[in-house]
């Protein structure tokens, strides 16, 4: 507070001349003592500049200084901030009938109390804010020398104030001297308001760093600025309400204490301007504006710091305007901030509570203030008396700033608090919200989902059925293709026995014309004869006519559906049959070709039980295939060639103990290439031509033997040398 | 006249000898048979020259009628042989590749014995 103040008293003026003095200045009689203190006279003590600080206690006391001394001229010119050192005399009288304990206050950084002894040598006292309390003389708190002066006694005092102007700076010279032991009193044992502003300003320093935690905790959570520039606005103060009461801690170290005097102040009414334009959202309703508070804060800042940390090097004019300019800007801080609340009012809900907290700070410091720098400036130019009010707010004024800002710091505590609270329902709202959505649309994404997935079930099972029919008539083709191949061999199956039938039928008629000849002629033995052929024909036509009927019924069976029951089949004979049938049935579609065929047949084969045509269909497949393979080689190599498929059945007995049987389809074709052994029985996989091959033969085959009939199919194949298949089946 | 029959239809033998029997019988025709290409090859390396008609079936296994046709047609053609080729299947690609290879007539099964008779007849005279 002692600052502000400060502040306020740097940027008054005032203006009168100089006059110099060429002798000691009049004693300053004493002559009650009622009061605690009184202001010495400037009539009464001269002041001399040392430029240097080199000037002795001797020197300035001898005669060559003595003209030197003048009339106390701070008042009306200020202090030359270049000169620091400076020498004072005066001279005290006691005309009262007891000696008196003057205390001789001082507030400078530095300051020598020199007293003539009677045998005109010097004692010197040592004082000041820099000095160090052990080497503090007289009331080393508040940094009083005490005097004491016998009954009529006078005595002349030199003073050597040493400034530092970054410290303190001080507008002019004034002269207090106290009683000392009415200033004791007073300071020590009536007054305790130091007490009072080290418990309150310790308090409100708790409070307000505690509430800038919780605040910098509430920014962590919502990540809004406002919180982070109210934290900081709360940190500055709380350190400001720290300085008060904490310059005892700071007896080494004054030149931090003095930064930590009027730094937060900065930081303060900055951070204040940021936080009311977050709460307030200026940058999103007045772009423009906010722009201006910007730059307003960041003047007062730089500025304030300037004028803080420049007057020594600056002379007293140009200090004096930038402190003008500075508290120009600083009285106009505040009422620019609660101007904007205000005018936020129809625009954001949030500024009416936002005015509540600003309104006392707005009428004490904003407009308060400026009513201390009127009547200053009244009184300085134009001598207006101060009003009372001006003496009362003076007095009041630590009390009224600190519930001020106490004020301020809680309604807007509790604004954000409830913000935080609101902000952190919707939170939880918006998070529950999004939960029953996000469930919701999980729900939906599940029902989208399954019917989905029954739609792609309904699709595959739809695709699974084509294919069962597909494969089904694949299946079909597959036999038809056979069949066909069969039905070439059929026919010449059938027209040979035919043939035999036609014809061994008609020699039969004529033989038997021959007959009824000789018996007419009585020709016994030749009719005989006769009777022989015919018999012999007609054995023959019964056979070729049984041998057509097998053929037709077997290609019936073949042409059947797997309805069939297994039964005991001769493997020998269906072996021999198919063979012929696939031989044939190739030959009549390549009149070109042919191939030697051999049948080893075992004659001791157990007859197996197996659904025939089944079998057949395999043999039949086995032997196309090899026929085919010998007939690819026989292109290839030409006449040298001699092609060759045998068929060999045996006994086998498998590792079960059971007996087998097993059929050895071999080829000296092409041979199947190592690359597509793997393949060959896979379905659909053909070597042949387009429109030749179904590419099913050999995989039906395989699932006939080994899943119709749980036997075994074998491949044996050398490139260019043979192909031999073993089918094993077991009794 | 000698009549050369090739057919791997062991049947056929009878059936020629029945048919033909009073032909045989008065000497007009003679009839050998072969069971294979490979066999009948054989029958003409020494008997060529009595040969006069060759009857062959196209359908046999190993050596086809159609190659001993050509076989015939390369190897023992001075003086040239009647070749009437006898098949089951009377479809025109057979008739096709006999006439290709030089045959002189073409037949079906079941053979027309009367037909052939005819034709022998015009052969012979």
């Amino acid at each position: 507070m002692k600052h502000l103040f400060w502040l306020l008293a740097f940027v008054s003026l005032g203006n009168t001349c100089v006059k110099a003095q060429g002798k000691l200045p009049p004693a300053y009689e004493i002559k009650a003592d009622t009061s605690a203190y009184m202001e010495v006279p400037d009539k009464n003590w001269q002041i001399l500049e040392d430029p240097t600080g080199k000037l002795t206690i001797g020197q300035v006391s001898s005669p060559a200084f003595d003209t030197k001394f003048h009339i106390n001229n701070t008042r009306t010119k200020g202090y030359d901030y270049h000169v620091t050192n400076y020498w004072l005399r005066y001279t005290f009288k006691n005309t009262l009938k007891y000696p008196v304990k003057l205390a001789i206050e001082e507030t400078v950084a530095e300051a020598y109390l020199y007293t003539r002894k009677a045998d005109s040598t010097w004692t010197v006292e040592m004082n000041g804010t820099t000095v160090p309390y052990a080497q503090r003389a007289g009331l080393k708190r508040d940094e009083y020398f005490v005097e004491t002066i016998q009954p009529g006694q006078q005595i002349t005092f030199y003073e050597k104030d040493i400034f530092d102007f970054w410290l303190t700076k001080p507008k002019a010279f004034i002269m207090h001297v106290g009683f000392a032991d009415a200033v004791i009193e007073k300071i020590y044992f009536k007054d305790n308001s130091l007490f009072k502003t080290l418990v309150i300003y310790s308090v409100v320093f708790g409070v307000l760093i505690l509430s800038a935690l919780i605040n910098l905790m509430f920014y962590r959570i919502v990540r809004e600025k406002m919180y982070l520039f109210f934290s900081l606005f709360l940190f500055c103060l709380g350190i400001w309400a720290l300085s008060s009461p904490s310059w005892m801690l700071f007896e080494h170290h004054i030149y931090l204490y003095r930064a930590l005097n009027f730094m937060p102040v900065i930081g303060f009414f900055f951070f204040l301007m940021h936080f009311i334009r977050n709460y307030l959202s200026t940058p999103f309703y007045t772009p423009e504006w906010d722009k201006f508070l910007i730059i307003l804060s960041w003047i007062l800042a730089i500025g304030w710091s300037i004028g803080e940390f420049l007057p020594t090097a600056l002379n007293y004019k140009t200090f004096d305007t930038i402190g003008k300019f500075t508290a120009i800007i600083v009285y106009s801080y505040l009422p620019i901030i609660i101007g904007t609340t205000l005018f936020f009012l129809r625009k954001n809900k949030a500024a009416k509570p936002g005015i509540v907290a600003l309104i006392p700070i707005m009428f004490w410091m904003g407009f308060g203030y400026m009513f201390f720098y009127i009547c200053d400036i009244l009184y300085r130019e134009y001598k207006v008396p101060y009003p009372r009010l001006y003496n009362w707010m003076v007095d009041w004024n630590d009390t009224a700033l600190l519930v001020c800002l106490l004020w301020l710091v809680f309604i807007f505590s509790w604004i954000l608090f409830k913000r935080y609270q609101d902000l952190q329902q919707s939170l939880v709202q918006s998070s529950l919200d999004r939960e029953i959505e996000r469930s919701q649309l999980i729900e939906q994404q599940n029902t989208a989902l399954e019917q989905q997935v029954e739609a792609r079930t309904a699709e595959l099972k739809k695709s699974v059925d084509e294919l069962k029919t597909t494969q089904q008539q694949l299946i079909q083709s597959e036999k038809l293709a056979s069949l066909g191949e069969l039905t070439a061999g059929i026919a010449h199956e059938i027209q040979n026995p035919l043939n035999f039938v036609n014809n061994f039928s008609e020699v039969s008629m004529e033989l038997t014309v021959e007959m009824k000849e000789e018996l007419q002629k009585g020709n016994a033995a030749d009719a005989a004869a006769l009777a022989d052929d015919i018999e012999q024909n007609l054995e023959k036509i019964i056979h070729h006519g049984k041998r057509a009927d097998a053929i037709v019924k077997n290609m019936l069976q073949h042409s059947r559906n797997n309805t069939a029951e297994k039964q005991l089949t001769d493997i020998n004979a269906l072996a021999d049959e198919y063979l012929r049938l696939s031989y044939h049935g190739l030959r009549a579609k390549d009149k070109t070709f042919n191939s030697g065929m051999a049948a080893h047949l075992d004659p001791a084969l157990p007859k197996v039980t197996v659904i025939s045509q089944d079998i057949g269909r395999v043999l039949l497949n086995l032997f196309n295939n090899a026929f085919y393979a010998v007939q690819q080689r026989h292109k290839a190599e030409g006449a040298a060639y001699k092609p060759m498929v045998e068929v060999t059945t045996e006994t086998f007995t498998p590792p079960s103990g059971a007996r087998g049987v097993k059929i050895h389809v071999r080829d000296n074709g092409m041979g199947i290439p190592e690359a597509v052994k793997g393949k060959i029985l896979q379905p659909f996989f053909t070597t042949k031509p387009t429109g030749e091959g179904t590419g099913l033969g050999l995989s039906l085959s395989y699932d006939i033997v080994v899943k119709g009939h749980g036997g075994k199919m074998e491949i044996f194949s050398e490139e260019g040398v043979y192909t031999e298949f073993v089918v094993c089946l077991l009794v | 006249m000698k009549i050369l029959v090739v057919d791997d239809e062991a049947d056929v033998q009878p059936l020629f000898l029945q048919r033909f029997r009073k032909e045989i019988r008065e000497h007009e025709l003679e009839f050998d048979f072969a069971l294979s290409g490979e066999d009948a090859l054989h029958y003409l390396e020494e008997k060529h020259s009595e040969v006069v008609l060759i009857l062959s079936d196209i359908n046999m296994p190993g050596m086809s009628g159609i190659e001993l046709l050509s076989r015939i047609r390369h190897e023992y053609d001075a003086p040239p042989p009647v070749v009437m080729m006898i098949t089951a299947y009377g479809d025109e690609e057979n008739h096709r590749q006999a006439m290709q290879n030089g045959a002189n007539d073409f037949l079906t099964k079941p053979l027309d014995f009367n037909l052939l008779k005819e034709k022998l007849k015009t052969l012979i005279l």
